[in-house]
């Protein structure tokens, strides 16, 4: 499937060029020229080879959870039902954690109808999720895809599926071969994968485009007064620098500040993202991973070349990202987790701590980024009145 | 999925035309819209008629927040955002800034002001900040030049838009409860102990006669409209960085109708949740039956149906905040930071764009 998805990938970027002529005329110019302007090359390479791989990944990965979750439920003997039950929450691991590379990536499809709700309805505070899925479960209606799209997003996407899976009650593996409502759960299961994918799929042909028709990846990397979202190459490079200072922001707030709290005495186990299945640091560290691609362009020209390229800013600030990004990943590797237990436990409060401080001096660094360029993030929405 | 497909084309259409307001007849002009814009580090004043484009661009020296025009004439104000000291007094005509009012020394506005019926009397939130931040409603008599007259204490901290009831002598005040001081910028100094609440006090007496408080002691109520019926619907902004440990989804927008309490309008977790805490401007329509409110952080626009106070409808439209009634269509419109204008009915429809202008947080409708 993965290898299907990149060749599929790879025509519709070559057909993309096809269709855009005066790009191609565009691109033959730069060629005589010599040297290719810095924004077209820094937005291309973003949309094409650091942003549409994500959503392959995690399409890829979704594909093959419902895969495995209709043989798990097709599995009759109790010990291969066991063992798919463990592949999937391997699987939903992977999943989970290719959804959290494309979770901190504010702008595209995503955002729109919900979407994002659609895949990770996150936080869950009222743990809506046991009450609605325990309810859809208990009810008469036909458990299909179709009922989960048009259902409460609590019921939807890979929260559902991690309470689906890893729940000490609703994810027992018993539920699913005893009782009245085994066979029920496990269409619910079924549903659920088969929605998420129908969504990754979604995103991911709305992002790379599709036979016909040029995808958000075009939109974002040809600004232009007649490109509907992105009038400018400003526009585009702001929606780049919002997702590092949000995307990070987030990381070290909702994933990791509220939970770990003031002190030990005040640590939120359930806040985690992702505690029931205990994948929390993980999830964490790909969104850092993705932030960092983002940055350094994933092996192509990224934004820090960019920057180095234009010379607008400082050369210091850029060092000290650069440091800031070593900094926070030298401190993931001195955490082992799981954190769900560590939280509690005072022993393990100081390295937690030490985190949320270097993602704080990574954000704060970031945060620079704007206003040396000269570019501003939002206007009423950066606003307070 | 239509919608979108809807919004793409109208997003398409509007960047090279300018649609027609459906249902327009010949003989009455587009109303004109007045909204404070920012362009790069220019604030400036504007006045916008749909159809025809800018009208008039004022560069002012402070940014201002609300417009509202004066009964009975053509004169608009724009009144600075906290913590600003000015208010423009402009000519929509002419496109002309008339004349300029300041504040009391140790004083500041903030953003909104609202005429009496008559359009004589100005009523003006100000922060009296050398005064642990009092609120007071400043009167200035615009038959006498927009001299200042009298002002109410309201005994709390932080008024923000208000607006005059059907009766014609009671206003309705939402009471921020936030304290800040010119001298520490825009921080918020007490959100520990902060206290908003819905006012209403009477223009005669300049008394407080009703208090209404916010049902979450970090719920700030800033922003409001009132229906004919006396409905009175407010939007709040939830302190999140007094609530690092909490992640509220509860309302943000709320009725109040005669003596009850406020009612927060119903819609689910996800749709407040997509409001991101932030509400900037409340609208009602003419006959108090639906209104809409903007979230520029979570960049949704919301339609409530009044009477059943329900969520009616959610759009996305990115850094949206000013919103308006156009009564000849019956429908309303929005601005938002890149300088888009929409109408928003059954349908959202891009209707112009202001290319290089960021429309501010609150827009007026002339009609």
């Amino acid at each position: 499937m993965i290898g299907t998805n990149q060749i599929s990938l790879q025509a519709l970027k070559k057909s993309s060029w096809l269709r855009w002529p005066l790009l191609a005329v565009f691109a033959l110019t730069l060629a005589a020229c010599g040297k290719e302007p810095a924004e077209p090359k820094l937005l291309a390479h973003t949309a094409h080879e650091v942003i549409v791989p994500l959503y392959a990944t995690l399409d890829a990965e979704a594909v093959k959870q419902r895969e495995l979750s209709q043989a798990f439920c097709q599995a009759v003997e109790s010990d291969q039902q066991q063992s798919l039950k463990q592949q999937l929450q391997n699987q939903w691991r992977a999943t989970m954690s290719a959804w959290a590379g494309v979770q901190p990536i504010g702008f595209g499809p995503l955002d729109d109808g919900n979407l994002r709700w659609k895949l990770q309805f996150w936080p869950d505070r009222k743990d809506l999720a046991r009450k609605k899925i325990e309810a859809l479960i208990a009810s008469d209606d036909e458990l299909t895809a179709a009922r989960v799209a048009s259902a409460s997003v609590s019921v939807q996407g890979l929260a559902a599926l991690e309470y689906l899976l890893f729940d000490t009650s609703g994810g027992a593996l018993d539920g699913y071969q005893n009782g009245e409502q085994a066979s029920r759960r496990c269409l619910l299961l079924q549903a659920v994968a088969e929605r998420v994918q129908q969504v990754t799929r979604r995103l991911l042909n709305e992002w790379s485009g599709e036979i016909n028709k040029p995808g958000y990846a075009d939109t974002y990397s040809q600004p232009g007064a007649d490109n509907p979202l992105y009038q400018n190459n400003n526009a585009a490079i702001a929606a780049l620098l919002d997702t590092l200072v949000v995307g990070s922001e987030v990381v070290k707030r909702n994933k990791l500040g509220i939970p770990v709290g003031k002190d030990v005495g005040h640590a939120k186990p359930y806040r985690l993202e992702a505690w029931r299945s205990q994948h929390s640091l993980t999830l964490m560290r790909a969104s850092v991973t993705t932030l960092e691609q983002l940055y350094r362009g994933n092996g192509g020209f990224g934004l820090q070349d960019y920057l180095l390229e234009a010379t607008k800013v400082d050369a210091a600030l850029l060092r000290d990202i650069d440091e800031s990004f070593k900094a926070v990943n030298a401190q993931f590797t001195q955490i082992e987790g799981p954190l769900f237990t560590q939280l509690k436990r005072p022993e393990y409060h100081a390295p937690l701590v030490e985190l949320h401080r270097r993602l704080n001096v990574l954000q704060s660094n970031l945060n620079k980024l704007p206003d040396s360029l000269g570019i501003t993030l939002g206007f009423n929405s950066n606003d307070g009145d | 999925m239509h919608r979108r497909k809807f919004l793409q084309l109208a997003m398409a259409g509007g960047a090279l035309s300018v649609l027609p307001l459906a249902g327009c007849g010949t003989k009455s002009p587009q109303p004109l819209l007045l909204s404070g814009s920012d362009n790069g580090d220019q604030h400036t004043l504007c006045g916008w008629q749909l159809g025809q484009g800018e009208r008039f661009r004022l560069p002012v020296e402070q940014r201002v927040h609300a417009p509202l025009m004066r009964p009975y004439s053509q004169q608009a104000v724009f009144v600075a955002r906290r913590p600003g000291t000015l208010i423009y007094v402009v000519d929509v005509q002419q496109g002309v800034i008339e004349q300029q009012l300041s504040a009391l020394p140790d004083r500041h506005f903030y953003g909104h002001a609202i005429f009496s019926t008559n359009g004589r009397w100005l009523y003006v939130p100000e922060n009296a900040y050398a005064e642990q931040g009092r609120g007071k409603i400043g009167v200035y008599d615009a038959a006498a030049g927009f001299q200042r007259v009298q002002e109410f204490d309201l005994g709390g901290i932080g008024p923000h838009q208000l607006a005059l009831m059907p009766d014609g002598f009671t206003l309705a005040i939402a009471l921020g409860g936030i304290q800040t001081h010119p001298e520490h910028s825009r921080d918020k100094l007490n959100l520990d102990r902060m206290r908003s609440a819905l006012l209403y006090l009477d223009t005669r007496s300049g008394q407080v006669t009703a208090r209404f408080d916010a049902p979450h002691r970090h719920v700030s109520l800033r922003h409001l409209d009132v229906a004919k019926d006396g409905t009175v619907m407010v939007g709040a902004q939830f302190q999140s960085s007094a609530n690092p440990d909490e992640s509220y989804t509860g309302p943000l927008v709320f009725t109040q109708r005669g003596k009850h309490g406020l009612q927060a309008l119903q819609a689910s977790d996800e749709s407040w949740q997509a409001q991101k805490h932030y509400i900037a401007s409340v609208v009602m329509n003419n006959s108090g039956t639906l209104a809409i409110t903007t979230s520029p952080r979570g960049g949704v626009v919301n339609i409530w149906q009044l009477g059943e106070d329900r969520l009616l409808k959610q759009y996305r439209v990115k850094d949206v905040a000013g919103a308006g009634y156009l009564p000849a269509e019956g429908g309303f419109v929005v601005s938002n930071g890149l300088g888009q204008l929409f109408s928003v009915s059954d349908e959202l429809q891009l209707l112009e764009h202001a290319v290089s202008t960021r429309w501010d947080n609150h827009l007026l409708v002339n009609v």
